[in-house]
């Protein structure tokens, strides 16, 4: 497959044109990222706080009030007293989440260093919430019975979190952001292109000529790769100024990696365009396939090692999660190459394929 | 000079466009160095001919095999010697005239000396050359044309396939694509499409087409001596009854 670098160059410039007169296209790269991450960055909460949690005080007395204070005080539940007869008429409503019943002898147990009994309802019909309440619950429990029976535990577990001490759900949430947005927008931005060119029928044009579909292709990528570049830069501008997320990692091979993952997106996006030849179609296809992979499958929401078999082996080819484990690796940890080798060497794999696959595929002719 | 010319064979070819049979035994010879025109209504399979010409469709049945003096050439040589503009619009409606001709020159691979000579000439030729800065999608459907041709032009092809090229264009302009077809006939075979039957005359040679076959084929006047008729629509009349 010989190529000739002047119709690459042919291609590309032709394309910049295109690009700096489509305004579509300018918003696309340069604003879209910014606000993307901005609004799915305030969005996206993987915490819960302020649960509603209901109260049924039977004790009445100073020992179970200060439970419900030290509930209140984690910032975790919005505690709120219940004086009805069916506690979970409201749970029922989808009006509470949780239901805490003291025992009316709480107060006296206490204070005569018996077990004291606490009853907690829980809405299990949304089960993270369920788990994450009990989680937080248990240990707000754990520190009331040390403050009010005086007396200390048999051991005492000191847990130090490495990379986020204070577990900060944004740090992970907008590292894996990142990877959503550049990588749906470099696929939707090269969707576009082929197609274009075969609705306007100035491809038809173009395969009387002696152009080969490796020059298109190579032609129609390179000025994506600016303009997607551009668009990461500001994401990560945006993570690291307003969001605060640290940078541990080495910033030269951070941009590297993030070259690369560009390149397998926009060459992904050629391949829907090439195949799809419609933009409405393309556009749709690139929808699903960077989207919905990005959030479901790359590690971004659900953990990779607690899906089932298959969806584990289907995330391989998924070039969103080599980039999600780069980016979490290198912002948090400060991973390094010998750490990434395996991500990015799938990367190049996956850009390499995705190349060839699009040239394979690019038809020379115009049958339907 | 017209030994490096081109000339293209058609024999019993034969495509299927869906269920409809574009073309049926389809045999013609282009020989080099004239003015071919295609004649035929909508619908006749011109287009499907010429696509099936430049490997644009691919062919059912028979062979399209191109020559230069008597030696029969490879499709790739012959395509670094072609070019065609289709009937519908393929130009970018954002670029303007200069900047097509030099995307068509980057992708010929021709020297910025020789496109600055040979871009100015084409377009004094067509009358271009003051629209130069002027967006394709703003520019008339004759000058649309020009601009059309002139990109194919600038390889200096040695076959040239114009699908359509008079269609949707207003008399005058009609009258200067001629003229530039007829301009380019001495370095250049020239196979051009119609559905109007007057440009019919206006060919060195003539293929008439109806409904995906080959009617007749010859010069313009010997075509209708042959079928004693006074133009070319009594051919179609004739033929259909």
């Amino acid at each position: 497959m010989s190529l000739d670098l002047s119709r690459v160059k042919a291609m590309a410039l032709k394309e910049c044109k295109h690009i700096i007169r489509d305004k579509f296209t300018v918003i696309m790269g340069f604003c879209l990222p910014i606000a993307l991450i901005l609004f799915f960055g305030f969005v996206i909460e993987l915490n819960y706080d302020n649960i509603n949690i209901l109260i049924k005080d039977d004790s009445n007395s100073g020992q179970s009030r200060e439970f419900v204070e030290k509930l209140k005080a984690g910032g975790y539940f919005n505690p709120v007293y219940f004086f009805g007869s069916d506690i979970l008429e409201p749970i029922n409503k989808n009006q509470s989440a949780a239901a805490a019943i003291i025992d009316k002898d709480f107060g006296k147990n206490i204070k005569n260093l018996k077990p004291a009994k606490i009853q907690i309802l829980l809405d299990g019909s949304d089960g993270q919430k369920a788990g994450l309440s009990i989680s937080y619950i248990s240990g707000i429990l754990e520190q009331i019975t040390k403050d009010l029976y005086g007396g200390k535990s048999a051991y005492e577990i000191r847990t130090r979190f490495l990379f986020n001490p204070q577990l900060n759900g944004k740090w992970f949430t907008i590292s894996g952001l990142m990877v959503v947005i550049i990588g749906l927008l470099s696929i939707l931005m090269t969707a576009l292109t082929i197609s274009k060119e075969w609705e306007k029928g100035s491809m038809e044009l173009l395969l009387s000529t002696r152009i080969k579909p490796i020059e298109i292709v190579l032609g129609k990528i390179a000025p994506y790769i600016f303009l997607s570049f551009i668009g990461a830069l500001l994401v990560f501008i945006t993570a690291r100024t307003i969001f605060g997320i640290p940078f541990n990692g080495n910033i030269l091979l951070f941009w590297i990696m993030c070259f690369i993952y560009i390149v397998s997106c926009l060459s992904l996006g050629i391949l829907i365009s090439v195949i799809a030849r419609q933009q409405q179609l393309s556009m749709m296809i690139s929808m699903v396939i960077g989207l919905m992979p990005s959030m479901l499958l790359s590690g971004f929401i659900f953990p990779i090692e607690n899906m089932p078999l298959f969806f584990r082996i289907l995330t391989f080819i998924l070039p969103q999660r080599w980039f999600m484990e780069i980016c979490r690796g290198v912002f948090l940890r400060g991973a390094g190459f010998t750490d990434l080798f395996l991500p990015l060497f799938m990367l190049c794999l996956f850009c390499f394929l995705m190349i060839i696959a699009a040239c394979k595929k690019f038809k020379t002719d115009i049958e339907i | 000079m017209k030994n490096n010319l081109l000339s293209v064979r058609v024999k019993n070819a034969a495509k299927k466009m869906g269920k409809n049979q574009a073309l049926d035994n389809v045999s013609l010879f282009f020989d080099e160095s004239l003015v071919h025109g295609i004649i035929g209504p909508n619908g006749a399979g011109k287009t499907t001919l010429i696509r099936l010409m430049i490997n644009l469709l691919k062919i059912d049945r028979g062979s399209v095999k191109y020559y230069s003096g008597g030696k029969e050439l490879d499709f790739a040589f012959v395509k670094e010697q072609s070019a065609y503009f289709p009937q519908e619009q393929s130009l970018y409606s954002d670029l303007s005239c200069i900047e097509h001709l030099e995307f068509f020159a980057r992708l010929y691979n021709i020297s910025s000396a020789d496109f600055m000579r040979r871009s100015r000439n084409l377009l004094e030729l067509t009358g271009l050359l003051k629209f130069s800065d002027r967006k394709a999608g703003n520019l008339s459907g004759g000058m649309y044309k020009k601009l059309g041709l002139v990109c194919v032009l600038l390889n200096r092809p040695k076959i040239l396939f114009l699908d359509e090229p008079t269609i949707g264009v207003d008399p005058l302009s009609r009258r200067e694509l001629w003229d530039l077809v007829y301009g380019l006939s001495n370095e250049t075979t020239v196979i051009l499409s119609t559905s109007y039957m007057d440009e019919a005359v206006k060919c060195a040679k003539t293929h008439i087409l109806n409904e995906g076959k080959s009617i007749a084929s010859g010069n313009p006047q010997e075509l209708l001596e042959q079928f004693k008729v006074k133009n070319f629509e009594d051919i179609f009349l004739k033929s259909i009854a």
